[in-house]
């Protein structure tokens, strides 16, 4: 239902026309992006931010759907006002299309544009945000059960807060003339993009393995790789908070060319952050371990080991072809059913009369 | 499996084409007209003027938008939007040679050589006989 | 033993899953000529004196292409209305006469190239051109994909198999013909 993914396609265009332009600057010599012989660079960066911006929603809109999903089913509660997070998701989607020069704020535009830019990037945050508290409303008063995918869902809520507030001081033109090109970018672009790309996947693939391949993945397993994962995460992007805000700028390859930068306590920073990558690597393989383990070995699902209340969770594990063995369900209500009061169970199946 | 069952009605596929063909030729007389009497606007008004109405014609007859489901003709005209927000956006930064705190020094270069006409064609124009030089066209500001 | 479901059958969209997703392509197609052809017009409305090239665009070649693509849009327009009345065999008929036009308009470009390539307006030449061959180009290789569509299609159809493509492949033809309306005033008339 909230899996939707964000109009693909429509904002990539500019994009498919400012690739086909450069790639013939670079090798039919013509004019587009090069002032010398008449055209102008920054017309690619809007090309491609024009894309580029609406691309992160779309990247960021799945994953908090499977967010949502994950994390009523283990609250044991509705999903808190269904039709504002469709809303909500449908307006940011529309937003997202107005925000994208916040990306080329010192590029040299003009700055009543960056203006304007500045007001829609901080309006954008909002749904978001509504988005997340959502979540949490979900969760209140809910009957929490930590397995391993609410693990990942509630760490995606948590990151990507970080993610999104730091992304108001980038937002705003005037602040953003000191962090723009700075670690504070990095740190930022992680914590959201970490969450959106990394969280939302591990929470899709250990919510949805019963299903797809019939075997339960290990609990504990999963569990040491979530804290494996998540605790050293943030070793690695915190201190690159730290370091963009004492003015450690992007692509440096040799740091004794600014001695300003070449410090201890910095460079401490960074060790520590290269350290707690390689931990969070290394935690990786635990996953794989369990993944491949439980293909081969693991326990029976069945059909419903959640007890969740969306439709596919009616049919066999893995499903046949066709989704369904025999008719297709009829469904009867609404798939956010939990908790209902007077029923004995705390979840009533979409495809169950009464 | 299609939707529509029976041939559906409307204006005959001919009779657009037809209409099609007249609009073409009526913009290329718009055209010779503009250029004899001189007055860009009315080459530009009657060449983009009939495009449109030309491109109505196929999109609303021939892709039978006039009996689609709407919201197709509103994705599209979506997609259209999404384009004039695009230029009127970046129209300040990119039509200008300069702006705040910036200017394109190629370009002021080459407005100026044009103003004074000591500007230097790297690429000059080979003639086909039927105009002069780069003297009338493409006024600038 | 259960029936493979039908996308159509049960389409929320109350249109076919096939025109559905030529309208999609079709979207994302307005957006890519978009990005093209408002760059082109940023660039052009600065009053750049390599604006004078547009003079050596030739209009009569222009003409004809956009003749050549109206009459193959009529044409591609009779083949669903074959096709609607389950004739598969007229409507493959007139698809390949629209697969003739598509070739022709690319005969046509070929030597209207040649010929600009020989007075050497390359596409490195100046910015002029090469917006002129970057537009005309990309909207040539839809020309060929949409031809090469349409001979597929228009084989099934002669069995009378999948009539519905007919319409599909038609609608993303009228919209090659829809981008060269407007690329032809834009750059064989606005001079």
């Amino acid at each position: 239902m909230l899996r939707k993914s964000e109009l693909p396609g429509r904002e990539s265009g500019p994009l498919v026309a400012g690739a086909v332009m450069l790639l013939f600057d670079q090798n039919l010599g013509t004019a587009f992006f090069d002032p010398d012989k008449g055209g102008d660079p920054v017309l690619w960066q809007h090309l491609f931010w024009f894309f580029g911006h609406p691309e992160v929603y779309v990247v960021l809109l799945p994953t908090m759907g499977i967010c949502a999903e994950i994390i009523a089913v283990f609250s044991r509660k509705p999903l808190f006002a269904q039709k504002t997070i469709l809303y909500t998701a449908f307006g940011t989607g529309i937003i997202s299309f107005f925000v994208w020069a916040h990306h080329q704020f010192i590029s040299g535009i003009d700055p009543r544009m960056a203006h304007i830019f500045t007001i829609t990037t901080l309006i954008i945050s909002i749904p978001i945000a509504e988005m997340c508290f959502v979540y949490i409303a979900t969760l209140y008063g809910g009957r929490i059960m930590l397995t391993t995918p609410m693990l990942w869902a509630l760490a995606f809520v948590f990151e990507f807060l970080i993610g999104g507030v730091t992304g108001i001081f980038l937002g705003a033109s005037g602040a953003d003339i000191y962090f723009h090109d700075t670690y504070f970018v990095l740190a930022h672009f992680h914590y959201t993009f970490f969450p959106i790309a990394i969280i939302g996947f591990y929470a899709g693939v250990t919510y949805w393995f019963p299903k797809m391949s019939g075997k339960m993945m290990n609990e504990t397993l999963g569990k040491i790789h979530f804290w494996g994962t998540i605790i050293p995460f943030n070793g690695i992007f915190l201190p690159l908070f730290v370091l963009g805000l004492a003015g450690q700028h992007r692509r440096i390859y040799n740091y004794e060319h600014f001695p300003d930068l070449a410090t201890p306590d910095l460079q401490q920073l960074r060790v520590f952050a290269t350290y707690s990558l390689i931990v969070m690597l290394a935690f990786q393989l635990v996953f794989f371990f369990n993944f491949i383990k439980s293909l081969m070995s693991g326990k029976n699902a069945g059909k419903n080991p959640w007890d969740a209340n969306t439709l596919e969770w009616t049919t066999e594990s893995p499903p046949p072809h066709g989704n369904w063995p025999g008719d297709l369900p009829t469904v009867y209500r609404g798939p956010y059913e939990y908790s209902v009061p007077g029923r004995e169970s705390d979840f009533w199946p979409q495809d169950q009369k009464d | 499996m299609s939707e529509e069952h029976a041939a559906h009605e409307g204006p005959s596929y001919f009779k657009t084409y037809v209409t099609l063909m007249v609009l073409m030729f009526l913009s290329l007389i718009g055209a010779w007209i503009g250029k004899e009497v001189g007055i860009l606007a009315i080459t530009l008004v009657s060449a983009f003027g009939i495009a449109l109405v030309k491109a109505y014609l196929v999109a609303a007859r021939f892709m039978h938008l006039n009996i689609e489901k709407r919201y197709i003709v509103y994705m599209l005209t979506t997609c259209l939007a999404f384009m004039f927000l695009f230029y009127t956006a970046i129209v300040s930064d990119i039509q200008n040679d300069t702006g705040a705190n910036w200017t394109k020094p190629q370009w002021i270069e080459r407005e100026a050589a044009w103003a004074d006409g000591t500007w230097v064609d790297p690429n000059p124009v080979e003639h086909h006989g039927d105009e002069g030089g780069h003297g009338e066209e493409a006024e600038h500001h | 033993m259960s029936a493979t479901p039908i996308a159509t059958g049960r389409s929320a969209t109350g249109i076919g899953t096939g025109k559905l997703a030529v309208w999609w392509l079709l979207a994302s197609e307005i957006v890519i000529f978009g990005g093209v052809l408002v760059s082109y017009m940023l660039f052009r409305l600065s009053h750049g004196p390599w604006a004078a090239h547009s003079e050596a665009t030739n209009l009569y070649i222009g003409a004809t292409n956009t003749v050549v693509l109206l009459t193959s849009s009529f044409f591609a327009v009779t083949a669903h209305k074959y096709a609607e009345e389950g004739n598969g065999k007229e409507a493959a008929k007139w698809l390949w006469f629209t697969i003739g036009g598509a070739a022709l308009f690319l005969v046509f470009k070929s030597i209207e190239w040649s010929i600009e390539i020989g007075h050497g307006f390359t596409i490195s030449r100046n910015t002029f051109w090469s917006f002129y061959y970057t537009a005309a180009g990309i909207h040539a290789s839809h020309v060929i994909a949409g031809a090469l569509l349409m001979v597929w299609v228009a084989r099934s159809a002669a069995r009378g198999e999948h009539l519905h493509r007919v319409e599909n492949v038609g609608i993303y033809w009228h919209f090659v013909d829809l981008v060269w309306i407007f690329l032809f005033p834009l750059l064989y008339i606005a001079k």
